[in-house]
């Protein structure tokens, strides 16, 4: 380090200057490491300032904390990059991601039947809606990320797709459930069976009718939604409609 | 300092530090510590357990050093800065201090994002911070007197020239080394330490001026 110079006429006539402060000194109050008493009587307020500065967390600067871990959850540290090519990332990922999307939209087909075995048909006809008449026909406007209290609620939840509607999941949650499924699809590509959660699968096999015909549904799904997308981007769920994909991921980031 | 367990979804455990006593992390000193590389790997791989643990760890830093370098949008700014930092954590490599750093670093680049924009914008009024509402704590007055504190501190840094307030946060709250400093700011690490020798310098000015602390020389 070359700072010792460049301070030199700072640290210059300690005698002289009753703000005179060696480096040491200047270390420790930094490290926070000086206590104020010790502190040299001109550093000693200082001191304290950096000490309040340095205080620890409050509860108020944590209150964000739901909404952070919501929008985490939504979005995923693997969430659509708009253009970037991605690099190869293992399945895990797609499928942790299918999961979260897996209880949510499982939670807003529950809600919406109130019995499983219609789920199948539920989504059938969900995909048929926005794959025939238009993307855009369950869902007038954007979907509004989820709000920390339904996600709190529904992403942690690893409950059993039969057990019944889950309080929080309005039918609203239904509007992007087309959505997910193509997430589902890609994990199912990206991993197969064996590296799926299993609700996730189930709720796979149910929304295309029978483990036997997840190839075809996926495939007639991705023709339906592709959008000419390249098929290898598994985090893309369709396009802007579900919780996965808010403003500002394209932004892109350099600093790294 | 205290550990905490927090059980991942994977179901091994983090074990995460929760922060000393009376400070927030001080220069050099690791705070997330030993499972520092399973914690960012876990956010990675899209944990909320682990992201948790970092949120909560620089979460409240990141508030005040953006209190001071984007006045009137820490949230805001904080908010998009976390968004930069979802996305990057997959290609992040490095310690904790490096973590931290880079953290910083895009804080600081969306911070100077928004003043570019507050620039080009200035009719629009510059919202007002206001203090949000404390959490009900045993103390409630203790608490508010605590906050009070950490907000007169950081008005008083505030008033600063803007590279030393910033070199000063980024070392005593932050807790960045100055080589971290150095690179969160561009500037070499000799700069970075004469910009916190003067900012010691002049906050003790301000404060002899202010309040003679008793033994010093009045000004």
């Amino acid at each position: 380090m070359s700072g010792g110079d460049a301070l030199g006429d700072e640290m210059d006539a300690p005698d002289r200057d009753p703000l005179a402060l060696d480096q040491g000194t200047a270390d420790r109050l930094l490290a926070g490491t000086l206590d104020p008493a010790d502190a040299p009587p001109a550093y000693a307020g200082v001191a304290e300032v950096l000490a309040a500065a340095a205080a620890p967390p409050r509860a108020d600067e944590l209150a964000g904390e739901a909404e952070a871990l919501a929008r985490f959850a939504a979005r995923g540290p693997a969430a659509p990059s708009g253009g970037r090519t991605r690099r190869r990332r293992t399945a895990r990922v797609a499928v942790a991601t299918a999961a979260v999307l897996a209880v949510l939209s499982i939670s807003g087909a529950v809600a919406a039947s109130d019995v499983l075995p219609q789920t199948g048909a539920w989504l059938g006809r969900a995909v048929d809606s926005m794959v025939g008449s238009g993307r855009n026909a369950n869902t007038p406007t954007a979907v509004t990320p989820p709000t920390a209290s339904t996600t709190a609620a529904s992403v942690p939840s690893r409950r059993e797709p039969g057990r019944g509607p889950i309080p929080s999941a309005t039918t609203g949650r239904g509007n992007g459930a087309a959505t997910p499924q193509a997430g589902l699809c890609t994990a199912w590509r990206a991993g197969k069976p064996k590296n799926m959660d299993a609700a996730a699968f189930q709720a796979l096999a149910a929304a295309a009718g029978g483990a036997d015909n997840i190839p075809a549904y996926c495939n007639a799904l991705q023709t339906g939604n592709g959008n000419g997308k390249r098929d290898d981007r598994p985090e893309n769920p369709g396009k802007g409609q579900g919780p996965g994909n808010q403003p500002g991921q394209e932004r892109q980031h350099g600093e790294n | 300092m205290g550990l905490s367990i927090r059980r991942s979804v994977h179901g091994q455990p983090v074990v995460a530090a929760v922060p000393a006593h009376g400070r927030l992390p001080a220069a050099g000193r690791a705070m997330i510590g030993a499972s520092f590389h399973q914690v960012v790997a876990g956010a990675a791989a899209g944990d909320e357990g682990c992201f948790a643990v970092i949120w909560r760890e620089l979460q409240p830093a990141l508030l005040r050093y953006l209190r001071v370098v984007a006045r009137g949008a820490a949230e805001d700014v904080a908010s998009e800065t976390w968004v930069d930092v979802v996305q990057g954590l997959g290609h992040f490599h490095g310690d904790e201090q490096g973590f931290r750093a880079w953290v910083f670093t895009i804080a600081r680049h969306r911070a100077l994002d928004w003043q570019r924009h507050a620039a080009r914008n200035q009719a629009t009024p510059m919202p007002v911070e206001l203090l949000a509402d404390l959490a009900a704590g045993d103390d409630p007055a203790a608490a508010a007197l605590e906050t009070l504190a950490t907000e007169a501190a950081l008005e008083l840094l505030s008033d600063l020239p803007r590279a030393q307030a910033e070199v000063l946060l980024l070392r005593v709250v932050v807790g960045l080394d100055v080589g971290a400093v150095a690179s969160v700011v561009g500037k070499r690490p000799g700069a970075v330490r004469v910009l916190a020798h003067r900012g010691l310098r002049r906050l003790a000015e301000r404060l002899g001026a202010e309040a003679p602390v008793p033994g010093g020389v009045t000004p």
